[in-house]
C-alpha cells in the first residue's frame, strides 16, 4: 500500500529553505515562450487604448492586435479626456459611441458625475462645485446609500485648504483619474463584447499574492522590487524587509 | 441514474476487461506504489493514437482514467468501468482499442479543468511517462481518489467488482456492528476542491448511512464522523458529526433514491453537502492539516450506495462553485495592496490609489524595459510618449508629484541609452565613450575594463575597415556584442537585431593610406596603455585584439570572431518581464508541490497569459 508522507501538510515546526542555487534552477526549468509575452504586451496595449504603441509593436513584432486597431482610438480620446480632466467632454463621447453605455451603469455615471465634481473642485469652482452636487450628485446619493457615503467624502474636500494633509486628498491624486478612466474604458470594452481587463497587470498582483502565500510555507529568493525582478534571498528576506530596501 | 446489478455488469463482460485484468494482474506484482500514467507502451504508433479521436463520444479516456487509477489496487480481478453499465459502445472495438486506451492521459474530474492542478497532474505524468521513473516522487501524491480500496474496508462491507457500490453484509444489529470503507487515494489539497456524489442505492433497514471523510488511520467499524479525524452527514437524522459520536442538526435526512455530494473546499478549509444538486450549507470548518479519504460507513441490513468520484455528471453544479471560488480568490489578489516596493521612489504608506498608481507604474516600466531588452524601440517610444503624456500634464497640476514621477526618467534614461548603443552598432565607438561620458559620468571611470574594451572595439572597427578596403560589398564589420552589452548592462541591457549602415562613424573623411595609418597610431597607444596592465583578462583581450594584426586579412584569422555579429559573449541579461514570468511559475509550483489549496485557483497560463 501506498504511504503518504504528510508532505501536503504544512508542519509548524520549521521552515524549509530554497537556496538560491536551487531556486535559479527552478527558474530556468520554467519554459517561455516570447510570443507569449508579446502577446501579453500587445493585450495591454489594446485594453488600456495605447493605439500608437499597439500599431508600432505590430510592425517591430509582427504580431497582429487581436482586434481594430481603430477602435482602440475612441477609447483612447475619452481616456485622456478624463484624464485631462475633461469628463463632460468624455460623457459626450461615450454617449455618441453607444448611449447605453452610461445607461446600463448607474454606478459607472455616478462615478464619472463625482469625477466632474472633483474636477470643479481642483479648479476652485466653488459655486459651480456645490450647485452641481445639489442638482446631479444628491439625487443620485438618496437612491443609494454607497453613492451617499462617496458623494460625502468628495464634499468633505471642500473643508481643507490643504489637499496634502486632507484626509480625502487621494481624490485629487492623479490616479484617481485613472481609477474613474480605466472604469469607463472597461465598460466600453464590455459593451463591445471585449475583455476588459489587461492580462499583465494580472500577473504582477499575482506574483505578490503568491509569493506571501509561499512564504508561509517555504523560505525562498523572492522578488520584491518588481521593476528590476532582482531575486532576495529567502532568508534574509524578513518582517522589515521592505524598509531595509527603501533605506538601500 | 445509472442503477445496474452486479450481474448484468458481470454478464456484460467483454475481452477488453479481461485483457486489462491481465495486464492489471500484472502490473500489480510490480514493487512500490504504481501510478496512473505508469504506462508501458510509451510509444504508441501513430495510427493508435489517431483512431482515438473516432472513439465513441469520450468514453475511451473516462475509461483509461478508472483502468489506470485503479492499477494499484488490482487485484487481478476487475477493472471494470461502470460505463459498462450504461453503454456497450466500448464492447465493440475491443483488443485493439485496449492499447490505445493505455495511451492516453488519465483525464481529469470536468470542474479541475481549469486549475493549476490539471496542469500539474498532466506535466507530472509526461514527466513520468518520459522519464519511466518509478522511484519515489512527491507528485505522486497527486493521484486524485478514484474508487474505493477494497483493502482499506470493514469485513461486513462487500464491494461490487466496480469498485464503485458498496453493500452492506453485516448483522447491523448495533453501533458496533457499523462498518466504513475508505477511497484508493486520499484527496490532494493542490486540487483546490474535492468533490464526490454517493448515491443511495438502498436504505436497507433503517438507512443508518454516513458520508463523509478520514484520516488513514481512523478505525473503519465506526460511522463517518464518530472518531477523532473523522467527519460525517448520516442519512438517518440529517446531523453533521465532527470527530464525535455526538451530532449537531446540519441537514435533510436522506433515502433510497436521493444522492448526496460532498465537497471539500482546500481553500479554507471548509467542507460542505449537497442532496440532490441542492447546497446544504458548509457543515465543517478548520479541515486543514489532516490527509483526508473519501469514506462512507453503512450500519443496517440492506444498504448500498455507489460513489461518483466525477467520471460521470454531478448532480450538483460543480464547476460553477469552482468557478466562484476563483472568483472569490481572485478578489483577494485584486484588492490585496501592492506595497511600495515595487517604486523605490516613492515612500509613502500604502493607500488604495497608490497601490494602483504603484501597480500602473510597474506594470508600464516592465513593458518598457522589455520593450527595450528585445530591440521594439519603436514601440517604446510610441508607448512612453502616450503612457506619460497624460500623466506629465496632471504633475503640472499636482505639486511635488513631478519629482516623482519615474516614466519621466525612464524615459529620458531609455533615449539616452539608446544613442549609445546606436553609436557603438554603427562602430562609433568615440562617440559612444562621450555619450557615456555625458549621460552617466561615473560609468567609464569606475569600469575601466569597460572603457579599455570599448577601445579595443574601436581598434578592431578600424582595423574591419582597413580589410573592407579591398572588398566593396564587405559587410562583416559588425559589432561586438560583448562590449555593448557591457555598456547597456550597466544600466539595462540591449539588444539590437538589426544593424545597419554601420561604417560612416569610423570611415568618413579618411582615405585608405589614412584610414590603415590612424588605426597603427591608435593601436600604439592601446598597446602603450595598459602593456602592463597584470589583469589576465585584459591581456588576453589586448592579445587577442593585435594578433588582428598579423593577419592580411583578418575575417580570416583564428580571431576573427571578434569581427563576427553571430558571436555573442557572456549570457545575455534577461529582462525583467521575463524574470517575473519565471518567478510567478516557479512560485505557484512550489505552492501546489506543498499542497497550498488556493494555488489550485491560479493557472498561470490561462488566468495571466493571453
Amino acid at each position: 500500500m501506498v504511504e503518504y508522507k504528510e508532505l501536503f501538510v504544512g508542519t509548524s515546526s520549521q521552515k524549509k529553505v530554497v537556496t538560491k542555487d536551487e531556486w535559479v534552477k527552478k527558474l530556468s526549468n520554467v519554459k517561455i515562450d516570447k510570443n507569449d509575452l508579446n502577446k501579453l504586451i500587445m493585450n495591454y496595449f489594446v485594453i488600456e487604448g495605447y493605439k500608437d504603441a499597439a500599431e508600432t509593436f505590430s510592425q517591430e513584432s509582427g504580431l497582429s492586435p487581436s482586434i481594430d486597431v481603430d477602435s482602440i482610438q475612441d477609447r483612447m480620446n475619452i481616456r485622456n479626456a478624463i484624464q485631462n480632466g475633461n469628463v463632460e467632454e468624455a460623457i459626450e463621447r461615450v454617449n455618441d459611441l453607444n448611449p447605453e453605455i452610461l445607461d446600463t451603469n448607474p454606478k459607472l455615471y455616478f462615478h464619472l458625475q463625482q469625477q466632474r465634481l472633483i474636477e470643479y473642485i481642483r479648479e476652485g469652482k466653488i459655486a459651480e462645485a456645490l450647485e452641481f452636487a445639489q442638482d446631479e450628485l444628491a439625487p443620485r446619493g438618496e437612491e443609494n446609500p454607497e453613492f451617499l457615503e462617496e458623494l460625502e467624502r468628495t464634499m468633505a474636500l471642500l473643508a481643507f485648504d490643504d489637499t496634502n494633509v486632507s484626509p480625502v486628498g487621494d481624490l485629487l491624486h492623479p490616479s484617481q483619474r485613472q481609477r474613474t478612466a480605466s472604469e469607463l474604458n472597461s465598460a466600453i470594452l464590455i459593451s463591445q463584447s471585449q475583455e476588459k481587463d489587461p492580462k499583465l497587470p494580472n500577473m504582477i498582483k499575482m506574483l505578490v499574492w503568491a509569493q506571501d502565500e509561499l512564504e508561509e510555507e517555504l523560505s525562498f529568493p523572492k522578488v520584491n522590487n518588481l521593476i528590476t525582478a532582482e531575486l532576495v534571498e529567502g532568508n534574509k528576506t524578513t518582517a522589515n524587509s521592505d524598509s531595509n530596501f527603501l533605506s538601500k | 441514474m445509472t442503477n445496474t446489478s452486479s450481474n448484468s455488469i458481470s454478464s456484460r463482460r467483454n475481452p477488453l476487461n479481461s485483457a486489462t485484468a491481465a495486464h492489471l494482474a500484472l502490473m500489480s506484482n510490480s514493487p512500490g506504489p504504481t501510478y496512473p500514467m505508469t504506462n508501458p507502451m510509451s510509444n504508441p504508433p501513430p495510427a493508435m493514437l489517431s483512431g482515438q479521436t473516432s472513439a465513441p463520444y469520450s468514453r475511451p479516456t473516462i475509461t483509461t482514467y478508472l483502468l489506470n487509477t485503479s492499477t494499484s489496487h488490482a487485484s487481478g480481478s476487475s477493472a471494470r468501468s461502470a460505463y459498462n453499465t450504461s453503454s456497450s459502445a466500448l464492447s465493440v472495438n475491443t483488443s485493439n482499442k485496449q492499447s490505445k486506451l493505455k495511451t492516453l492521459k488519465p483525464k481529469l474530474p470536468e470542474y479541475l479543468a481549469d486549475t493549476s492542478f490539471a496542469e500539474l497532474y498532466y506535466n507530472s505524468n509526461m514527466e513520468r511517462s518520459n522519464a519511466n521513473i518509478l522511484e519515489k516522487n512527491p507528485l505522486e501524491n497527486l493521484a486524485l481518489p478514484t474508487a474505493w480500496n477494497v483493502d482499506d474496508k470493514c469485513a461486513h462491507l462487500n464491494v461490487d467488482p466496480d469498485k464503485l457500490r458498496v453493500n452492506y453484509i453485516g448483522s447491523g444489529k448495533y453501533d458496533t456492528d457499523a462498518a466504513a470503507i475508505r477511497a484508493n487515494y486520499p484527496m490532494p489539497p493542490q486540487c483546490g476542491l474535492f468533490y464526490f456524489e454517493v448515491d443511495i442505492i438502498s436504505k436497507g433497514k433503517d438507512g443508518f448511512i454516513g458520508i463523509g471523510f478520514c484520516s488513514k488511520q481512523v478505525h473503519l467499524n465506526r460511522l463517518p464522523g464518530w472518531e477523532p479525524d473523522s467527519w460525517g452527514y448520516h442519512g438517518d437524522d440529517g446531523h453533521s458529526f465532527c470527530c464525535s459520536g455526538t451530532g449537531r442538526q446540519y441537514g435533510p435526512t436522506f433515502t433510497t433514491g436521493d444522492t448526496v455530494g460532498c465537497c471539500l473546499n482546500f481553500r479554507d478549509g471548509t467542507a460542505f453537502y449537497t442532496k440532490n444538486g441542492k447546497h446544504l450549507g458548509v457543515a465543517f470548518r478548520d479541515l486543514k492539516g489532516v490527509v483526508l479519504y473519501p469514506s462512507i460507513g453503512l450500519r443496517t441490513q440492506g444498504e448500498s450506495v455507489e460513489v461518483n468520484f466525477g467520471h460521470r455528471n454531478f448532480k450538483y453544479a460543480i464547476e460553477h462553485y469552482m468557478k466562484e471560488e476563483k472568483a472569490r480568490l481572485w478578489h483577494a489578489i485584486d484588492t490585496k495592496p501592492m506595497s511600495p516596493i515595487s517604486s523605490p521612489l516613492t515612500s509613502a504608506p500604502v493607500s488604495q490609489a497608490s497601490s494602483e498608481t504603484n501597480l500602473t507604474a510597474t506594470v508600464h516600466q516592465l513593458i518598457l524595459s522589455y520593450l527595450v531588452h528585445h530591440g521594439y524601440s519603436e514601440t517604446a517610444k510610441a508607448f512612453s510618449t502616450d503612457a506619460v503624456q497624460p500623466t506629465q500634464n496632471d504633475s503640472n497640476e499636482m505639486e511635488g508629484v513631478e519629482s516623482e514621477n519615474p516614466f519621466l526618467d525612464l524615459d529620458k534614461d531609455i533615449i539616452n541609452r539608446q544613442r549609445i548603443r546606436d553609436a557603438v552598432l554603427n562602430g562609433d565607438i568615440d562617440c559612444a565613450i562621450k555619450l557615456t561620458n555625458e549621460f552617466y559620468p561615473s560609468v567609464l571611470p569606475s569600469n575601466d575594463d569597460i572603457y579599455f574594451r570599448l577601445r579595443c572595439r574601436k581598434f578592431i572597427e578600424m582595423m574591419g575597415l582597413c580589410a573592407a578596403m579591398d572588398v566593396d560589398d564587405y559587410i562583416a564589420l559588425q559589432s561586438d556584442r560583448e562590449s555593448i552589452e557591457e555598456v547597456h548592462g550597466l544600466v539595462t541591457s540591449i539588444k539590437k537585431k538589426k544593424i545597419s549602415k554601420r561604417r560612416r562613424g569610423v570611415g568618413s573623411g579618411l582615405n585608405g593610406l589614412g584610414v590603415i595609418e590612424a588605426a597603427m597610431r591608435f593601436g600604439q597607444e592601446l598597446q602603450d596603455d595598459y602593456r602592463d596592465d597584470k589583469r589576465e583578462e585584459i591581456k588576453k583581450t589586448l592579445e587577442e585584439t593585435f594578433s588582428l594584426l598579423a593577419y592580411t586579412d583578418p575575417r580570416k584569422s583564428v580571431v576573427s570572431y571578434l569581427l563576427d555579429p553571430s558571436v555573442s559573449q557572456g549570457k545575455p541579461p534577461i529582462p525583467p518581464l521575463e524574470k517575473v514570468y519565471r518567478q510567478s511559475s516557479a512560485v505557484l509550483n512550489e505552492l501546489a508541490r506543498n499542497g497550498v489549496g488556493s494555488s489550485a485557483f491560479v493557472n498561470l497560463r490561462k488566468d495571466c497569459l493571453v
